[in-house]
């Protein structure tokens, strides 16, 4: 087209639209003051009918071309701005029910759009819905507006489906969403309905128009899988519109729970994944692609209801049982993904899982309360706990995310034992206080040490390891005393001799392990773990004799206790007992020199420095006396 | 075990833990508590060189303790002419006397002050300085919870949660006394300063402590030890600590509470009443039933110790 033709042509057809619409108004402004209402309408009826009349005319003539298309589209464009009139200015207002003049715009929309129709324009199309949809606002919000809304929806998609045309379903996903808030904003829902039947108005009108749209997105699925056009996006524009529309008129009918609607989106969305994972084929089953993101599945409509479900168990439940309801959603998620495989799902219910661990911290290790005579926070974590470790093993059995086709999450299973460790001492921690926590925390990291050797696994041993240092920790924070009723638990005897014995053993098994290449700072930790163990055994033993010896018999503890770590260091081979041993016996000397023999009385000075003397005889004594096997030892 | 059993068995165990916890009535306790309690254990462990490092001899402690004792310009026994007060001084300082058995620290040396004031309170430092408040001896309802009370503050003292707030201070001083000079007072301030927001995450176990500890003392002397929790509970409700707060509209919602309130609690010296009311109670029910316990209300009436004067009508039954 030339540019002569463009400008002759095209732009001043559609100026020439513009300006007739201008003058419509005009003429309807002039004759305010000279003609009554009806006459108004009409005159304006009338030039509307002239204007399409002539456009169709025309383009029976010449086969239509943009003269015609001009004067068609601007002929319906003031008949509607008639209609419109006829309820919804004061001057020219002749139909008082809000109702009729609702009617009558959507009569006009109507013959706008089958008339549309006739020249297969997308654009054209999509103008008289969105006149259609503006109709809409002159009536107050009732059941009929929004019912009248929902129908053009529906009809809307239905030719957009019909003839593939995707933008105007895109489009009109915005167009009907949009005006719906709109008129809602503007026009609160009867105040004569209750909250719940407020609710069930709103919701209702909601979940129709979701269900449409995901009705038509799977459509267009079903037609073309491959499809890169616009509607692909529609299961996420649905799934934030139909979100934000229900957050959005919730504050409407606050006075309603807001697990109702965690409960109906839910619901909406397992019925929806459900048809989506029967009717329409899954992308997301072949290969982790971006595309299925956009597309929708049944897997994305089940992982939101599970968000939903998580709202609602938190709304719901006591705040210790909370973590029970998470733990089992995140679990069967898991479970559910695992089987299929779905790894969306998946990665939600690993994390829905973790959000529970940490959930725990929260509301189940200080509360109170007991059921049956057992305390509520051993209640609902153990189980947990348990969950924890079915989940190592169920996870320990996937690919790994490099060697799997649908993303694995072997890599993860590590966390979950670390998880379960980690509750099950803080459980203990707070279900036995701080003075039995170091006895027990002691005897679990023998046992996890043990586990570690038998089934091979060194995150067993490590946590072995962590456990034991914690013990150490908390037995020196607590002088090894204990608040217990039991006089033989109380005394820190008790609980110093348990927690250094098991460090000891722990220590002994840790020995016979062949550690790893240290590659990297755990690995490199590994390496040192039997050291680690034997220190903090000499240092918890030192510690206690400390706490549980005076004076100058600490001395003569400590020098013993210093012979005896050199003995064991001997006899086992271990460099690490035997610097212990010997810089125990160093300690005494400065403790002898700077302590004793200041602040002791003369009776336990005099001892003091004798122990001390006799036991570097001995060492003394030993080292020469055996100094073959010795060098025999060390070598 | 198949994975399939395996998620069978943690399902119902998950279920039934559920069901069995909705039977009782559940805390709806929300909050960082907990984890303020852990962080506070390591902190602890963490000071613990640095406490041992700087500890002071009993000599020290107590010389410490008479010295701030003599600091504080209360009414006192001496300065009391009226008799009454006298007697339930005399009273004060016997009962606490007869709960020191049970001590780790037998080289200290207690010293026991009524303070001629109507407030409810009583407080301990360092070196075995305990004062009570006139207002408090009033407030109890029997020998058992003034002593459950003076329990408390001797278990502060025994495990040395007074002088260990002044530990760094002293060593700071001592330290920088050849540097600074008359000024060396700068340093041990800013050592109190740093100290106390290091301890501040351990305060509130501290209490803990001192709450079973106390009750232990009381209780070896033979005095009920379900009378700490009601006196608790009593002073919980004469100055109104709530117990509940409102839920959160979402969980994020109830996340921030959570940190907010865990932030506000830090340099809270003492944990909240009814958390202590309910480990008193668990700590109570472990004793009560194994002997006969003493409650003593005609004793405090009299000031009369039970050492003076044992009424057969005021024991419990076993």
């Amino acid at each position: 087209m030339d540019f002569e033709s463009m400008i002759g042509g095209n732009l001043m057809n559609k100026a020439g639209a513009f300006l007739l619409v201008i003058g419509l108004a005009l003429f309807l402004n002039y004759s305010f003051a000279s003609l009554g209402p009806w006459a108004k309408l009409a005159a304006g009826a009338g030039f509307s009918v002239v204007l399409l009349v002539c456009g169709i005319m025309l383009e029976r003539k010449n086969g239509g071309n943009i003269m015609s298309v001009g004067l068609i589209g601007s002929g319906w464009s003031c008949l509607y701005l008639t209609a419109f009139s006829a309820h919804g200015v004061a001057a020219t207002k002749v139909v008082e029910s809000p109702l009729v003049g609702m009617l009558l715009l959507i009569a006009v929309s109507v013959g706008m759009i089958v008339h549309s129709l006739r020249y297969r324009s997308e654009m054209a199309t999509g103008l008289a819905f969105i006149f259609g949809f503006a109709g809409l606002f002159i009536a107050e919000v009732s059941l009929f507006s929004e019912v009248a809304a929902v129908i053009m929806a529906i009809g809307m998609l239905a030719i957009a489906w019909y003839f593939d045309w995707h933008q105007l379903a895109s489009a009109g996903l915005l167009l009907t969403y949009g005006s719906m808030l709109a008129r809602l904003h503007m026009n609160a829902p009867p105040a004569t309905l209750g909250p719940l039947q407020r609710v069930m108005f709103l919701q209702t009108l909601l979940l129709v128009l979701w269900s449409t749209y995901e009705l038509t997105n799977m459509s267009f699925m079903r037609r073309n899988p491959q499809s890169e056009e616009s509607t692909r996006f529609l299961f996420p524009m649905n799934f934030v519109a139909y979100l934000v529309a229900s957050l959005l008129t919730w504050p409407m009918v606050k006075e309603t729970p807001l697990y109702y609607l965690a409960g109906l989106i839910m619901a909406q969305y397992i019925v929806t994944g459900l048809a989506r994972g029967m009717w329409c084929s899954n992308p997301g089953e072949a290969a982790v692609e971006k595309v299925r993101f956009f597309l929708g599945s049944c897997e994305d409509s089940l992982v939101i209801a599970a968000g939903a479900l998580c709202y609602g168990i938190w709304y719901l439940l006591p705040a210790p049982v909370v973590v029970i309801g998470w733990a089992v959603v995140g679990l069967i998620l898991v479970e559910v993904a695992f089987r299929l495989p779905w790894q969306l799902m998946r990665f939600i219910g690993h994390l829905i899982v973790t959000v529970a661990f940490f959930r725990v911290f929260l509301a189940n290790l200080d509360i109170a309360g007991a059921s049956a005579g057992i305390s509520h926070r051993l209640l609902t974590v153990v189980p947990v706990i348990f969950m924890m470790l079915h989940l190592y093993y169920r996870t320990d059995t996937e690919l790994s995310w490099e060697a799997s086709p649908t993303g694995g999450t072997r890599q993860f299973a590590p966390t979950y034992s670390y998880y379960a460790l980690i509750l099950a001492a803080a459980l203990i921690r707070f279900e036995s206080g701080p003075g039995l926590t170091p006895p027990i925390w002691a005897i679990g990291a023998l046992v996890m040490t043990v586990l570690g050797q038998k089934l091979k696994n060194w995150h067993f041993k490590r946590q072995g390891l962590y456990l034991a240092v914690g013990a150490l920790g908390y037995g020196l924070g607590n002088d090894w005393r204990c608040d217990s009723v039991n006089p033989i638990l109380a005394s820190p005897w008790t609980t110093g001799i348990i927690t250094i014995s098991c460090l000891y053993a722990s220590r002994w098994l840790a020995g016979k392990d062949v550690a790893p290449p240290a590659d990297s700072i755990v690995a490199g930790l590994d390496q040192l773990r039997p050291h680690i163990l034997s220190l903090g055994g000499s240092v918890g033993l030192a510690f206690l004799l400390y706490v549980q010896v005076s004076g100058g018999f600490l001395t003569l503890a400590w020098s013993l206790m210093g012979m005896g770590l050199l003995a064991a260091g001997f006899m086992l081979k271990d460099r690490l007992l035997r610097f212990s041993g010997l810089g125990l016996v160093l300690l005494c000397i400065i403790k002898v020199f700077l302590y004793d023999a200041r602040t002791l009385e003369a009776p336990l000075r005099i001892l003091a420095f004798m122990c001390l003397g006799a036991t570097m005889i001995a060492i003394s004594w030993a080292y020469t006396r055996y100094k073959a096997r010795i060098e025999e030892l060390l070598k | 075990m198949k994975p399939v059993y395996s998620l069978l068995v943690v399902l119902l165990m998950l279920v039934v833990a559920g069901v069995i916890v909705m039977q009782g009535e559940p805390d709806e306790k929300v909050g960082l508590s907990g984890v303020m309690e852990l962080v506070g254990d390591a902190q602890r462990t963490a000071l613990k060189p640095a406490m041992m490092a700087t500890r002071v001899t009993p000599a020290e402690e107590m010389e410490l303790g008479r010295r701030l004792a003599g600091q504080m310009y209360f009414r006192r026994g001496s300065d009391n002419a009226d008799e009454a007060f006298r007697k339930t001084e005399q009273y004060v300082k016997r009962l606490g006397q007869s709960l020191l058995a049970g001590r780790a620290r037998k080289e200290i040396f207690y010293e026991f002050h009524l303070v001629d004031e109507g407030m409810v309170n009583a407080f301990a430092l360092p070196g075995g300085q305990i004062f009570v408040f006139r207002g408090l001896v009033e407030f109890v309802e029997s020998e058992a919870e003034l002593a459950s009370i003076l329990g408390h503050e001797i278990a502060h003292v025994d495990a040395r949660h007074c002088v260990e707030l002044f530990q760094a201070e002293m060593a700071a001083e001592k330290i920088s006394g050849p540097l600074l000079g008359n000024t060396k007072w700068l340093a041990g301030i800013g050592m109190r300063l740093a100290s106390r927001i290091i301890q501040g995450g351990y305060q509130q176990y501290q209490e803990f402590e001192a709450d079973a500890r106390g009750l232990k003392f009381a209780a070896d002397a033979g005095y009920a030890p379900d009378a700490a929790e009601k006196v608790m509970a009593r002073l919980g409700e004469k100055y109104q600590e709530t117990k509940m707060q409102p839920k959160a509209s979402d969980p994020v919602a109830e996340l921030q509470i959570a940190i907010k309130t865990a932030a506000g609690s830090y340099f809270r010296s003492h944990p909240p009443t009814p958390e202590r009311v309910e480990r008193l109670r668990k700590l109570a029910s472990s004793q009560i039933g194994k002997r006969k316990f003493y409650i003593g209300k005609e004793n405090l009436k009299l000031r009369q110790t039970r050492d003076q004067n044992q009424i057969e009508a005021e024991f419990t039954s076993k």
